[in-house]
């Protein structure tokens, strides 16, 4: 890719940026959506992957040199989707299969009908904690760095959230 | 979806138990659901597209949220694509013609950025000394439009105009607006400045032609030099005027129109038209205007506000202020004894078309023009924010907050961006404080620039930084500014501590009419009183806390207190401190004799004391996550 208004020198390392950044999305792009998507919903989460890796080309060069930088960008993709705070409806909606747009049968789900809806009623926090360790497979530690938590508190909102999904559930421990 | 059945069951023999109904863990219904969601999210998102994006512009990104829907998003997109198609055909043929440049479209780096995240020291030795400066970042340089009076030369007033370059870190100089204590602003592709005209020496109290303003476009244009502003007589009564420090604080770019609210002028830079902004009756009554100042919203310029008197109100223009309304007053709590002790010591900015008012202590109070309402948070339990600070506000958004209060290290100043607080390093050059200055916007980076105070024990002069964002994540582990308690440590509590008031403290600051609030002045307290040493301050002092009292320390850094500390030994985290009645900062209103509060933050306790014998203690102990607690809430305005 070939960026307007540079000499040919700089043209030339700005086409080695691109493509070093088109490896770089190859790399986190799917496990960035899917940490968004789990957390916002998927078309909410999508928009905020897209604002999140806009922003990473805009900032290439200090990207490149994180060490986490899908936490990163995590964080930036939320703080852009924050302010429409457009809440997790069409996550609800598209998984309780109350609504005429469902696109599961409710037969085929592997988890109890109302988990989605269980989801929503939790705080912001346990639910972002949740799906990312549970949904995603983030360690407590990459969740901590994202949300700029400690190890401790993150443990501390995921037993919070696991217990509030159980209880909402009607399920016991089944751990 | 990638769930098994089997591995379900696998792991509901190995569970205490099962779910219900026969599914599988909790933790793996998640992870399915998670899955379907992923699922539902559509296909993968390509370099390409984010690249696009960004070429495209925040305000592209913006509008495209407003109109709402991801169609147009798609056709905005194809359109962007279909472009950069196009133009990528010219300019491989340009190339291959070697007829030169063309037109940028997006640079992942520019201006500042690439000298790394952290304070950098600008250096301003080469420019001349200026008495008065303004700032703007324009076309990828940073202009300053400063000047002095010339006494060698009859008074004379000396304009200087540089531009600086930071790739090359050079100043070079550029034409001048041809205005005296100008002030700039970028609107739209062209930069405004506002000035005054034929200020003289020999009559310091004249000022002719006061308001006079020019537009640049830039690169080797000339200076524009548009009609004398008209003046409406009744704008003074808000305080503000055209000699303001920063008088910038007070120009409002609504996209179309700039409002000046030191002169009640509206002007239109792209053709040179002016108009005058509409003031309520009455308007001396809103005087008290002056200590905040007033933001663009997106929509309408809001100049909230609230006075002494508890129902004092706020003001509202349409962009081309020609509409003025009133808003109501932010809550009382917090705002109301802030907002009426100086601009310095309050920030207002705009947020997603809300309008946010931050002061020390700190007090945050969002308000919502669509419906009037005002939300707020008491972040004193949460934050123990700088006693007093100066703030800029950008076009970005972006706050900085420069603490009066410097730890051992020096200044570290606060940034809040995004939604984020960025507690950032110390700034360079030894910067013992910075409390005049002006902060602009430089692309992803933020300029600060001091302005000279006339005390050269106070402000550094001729002070400039430039902090550009780290990529790391927000408040580093190591917190400055001595906020480094742990969370075990902190506490907040309004339980009676069994202090005993020191002699004298009822009476030494009070003054005027006790029935009337009245702001606590330095110098007024008795520092021969007798401090008597905090007997208990309860359990959540160490043992340890008995060095002390230290008469003359404690308190803000350069001003004489009477203050007495105590520490715990070599911990300089826990001091508590005990001031007779002295107005440091974080001193309130009197409202009657024996009735009264102050506060001091000294290393990170803020220690309250009000009413009479026994005194209440609040004691804030600081945290990390306190102050990412706090931000949190301000993202959620």
């Amino acid at each position: 890719m070939y960026v307007m208004g540079l000499s040919g020198k700089e043209t030339e390392l700005q086409s080695v940026s691109a493509q070093e950044f088109s490896a770089f999305v190859g790399l986190v792009e799917s496990r960035l959506r899917r940490a968004l998507a789990a957390t916002w919903g998927p078309e909410v989460g999508r928009e905020a992957t897209a604002e999140a890796l806009a922003w990473a080309w805009e900032n290439w060069t200090s990207v490149q040199s994180m060490e986490n930088a899908a936490g990163y960008l995590y964080r930036v993709g939320a703080s852009r989707v924050r302010p429409r705070r457009k809440p997790i409806e069409d996550y609800r909606r598209l998984l309780t299969g109350t609504d005429d747009g469902a696109k599961f049968d409710p037969d085929q789900r592997h988890f109890e009908p109302g988990l989605a809806d269980a989801l929503t009623h939790l705080s912001d926090r346990q639910r972002t904690v949740v799906v990312l360790v549970h949904g995603c497979g983030w360690t407590h530690q990459e969740v901590a760095d994202a949300l700029e938590l400690s190890r401790s508190s993150v443990a501390t909102h995921l037993d919070r959230a696991l217990d509030g999904l159980r209880a909402e559930l009607g399920v016991d421990h089944d751990g | 979806m990638d769930f098994e059945p089997s591995w379900g069951l696998t792991m509901m023999a190995d569970s205490d138990k099962t779910g219900t109904d026969g599914m599988p863990p909790l933790e793996s219904q998640i992870r399915a659901l998670v899955d379907a969601v992923v699922e539902d999210s559509g296909p993968p998102l390509g370099a390409d597209e984010a690249m696009m994006r960004s070429g495209l512009g925040p305000e592209c990104r913006v509008s495209k949220r407003e109109r709402g829907g991801s169609a147009r998003w798609l056709v905005a997109a194809a359109a962007a694509l279909i472009l950069i198609a196009i133009t990528s055909v010219t300019i491989l043929v340009a190339r291959g013609t070697d007829s030169g440049r063309v037109a940028t479209t997006s640079a992942p780096q520019s201006g500042f950025d690439a000298w790394g995240p952290g304070w950098h020291q600008i250096d301003r030795s080469s420019l001349p000394p200026m008495a008065v400066a303004s700032i703007a970042w324009f076309q990828g340089r940073l202009i300053v439009v400063g000047g002095s009076l010339n006494v060698d030369r009859q008074g004379d007033w000396r304009e200087e105009a540089w531009a600086y370059r930071p790739e090359t870190k050079t100043w070079s100089e550029i034409p001048g607006p041809g205005l005296a204590g100008v002030s700039l602003v970028v609107a739209g592709d062209r930069l405004v400045a506002v000035g005054t005209k034929d200020i003289s020496i020999d009559k310091p109290n004249h000022v002719s032609q006061l308001n006079r303003w020019a537009t640049w476009a830039g690169g080797d244009a000339d200076w524009v030099h548009q009609d004398v502003m008209p003046e409406n007589p009744d704008i003074g009564r808000l305080g503000p005027t055209a000699i303001a420090a920063d008088r910038g604080k007070y120009l409002v770019w609504t996209g179309d129109a700039l409002l000046d609210f030191t002169s009640g002028t509206v002007l239109y830079p792209e053709t040179g038209k002016m108009g005058l902004i509409e003031l309520p009756r009455g308007v001396l009554t809103y005087s008290y205007l002056s200590v905040t100042t007033p933001v663009w919203t997106g929509s309408e310029v809001v100049w909230p506000a609230r006075g002494i008197s508890t129902d004092a109100i706020g003001l509202k223009w349409t962009a081309d202020g020609t509409g003025v309304g009133e808003i109501p007053a932010p809550p009382p709590e917090g705002v109301e004894r802030l907002m009426s002790d100086g601009s310095d010591r309050s920030v207002v900015f705009s947020k997603d078309g809300r309008v946010v008012v931050m002061t020390v202590g700190p007090y945050v109070a969002s308000f919502d023009p669509r419906d009037d309402s005002w939300i707020s948070i008491d972040g004193s339990d949460r934050l123990a924010a700088p006693t007093c600070f100066d703030g800029g506000v950008t076009s970005g958004g972006d706050v900085v907050l420069v603490p009066c209060e410097a730890s051992a290290d020096g200044v570290v100043p606060f940034i809040w961006r995004d939604g984020d607080w960025f507690d950032t390093e110390v700034l360079p050059g030894g910067a013992e404080r910075v409390s005049h200055m002006i902060s602009r916007r430089a692309g992803s980076a933020l300029v600060i620039w001091s302005l000279r105070s006339g005390s050269p024990d106070v402000d550094p002069v001729d002070f400039a930084a430039v902090w550009v964002p780290r990529a790391s994540a927000r408040l580093s582990p190591a917190v400055r500014h001595n906020r480094s308690q742990s969370e075990s440590q902190s506490f907040t509590t309004t339980a009676p501590a069994g202090l005993e008031s020191p002699t004298g403290v009822t009476t030494t600051s009070i003054a005027g009419d006790p029935s009337l609030p009245t702001s606590l002045k330095l110098g007024t307290a008795d520092c021969t009183a007798a401090l008597e040493k905090l007997p208990d301050l309860g359990p959540w002092l160490p043992a340890n806390l008995d060095v002390g009292p230290t008469p003359g320390t404690g308190g803000a850094p350069n001003i004489p207190t009477c203050a007495r500390s105590w520490g715990a030994g070599n911990a300089p985290a826990v001091h508590a401190t005990q001031s007779p009645g002295q107005s440091i900062f974080g001193g309130e209103r009197l409202g009657r004799a024996g009735d009264y509060t102050w506060s001091s933050i000294e290393d990170g306790w803020k220690i309250e004391h009000s009413g009479t014998n026994p005194w209440n203690v609040n004691l804030y102990g600081v945290t990390q996550a306190q102050v990412a607690d706090l931000a949190r809430s301000l993202a959620k305005l």
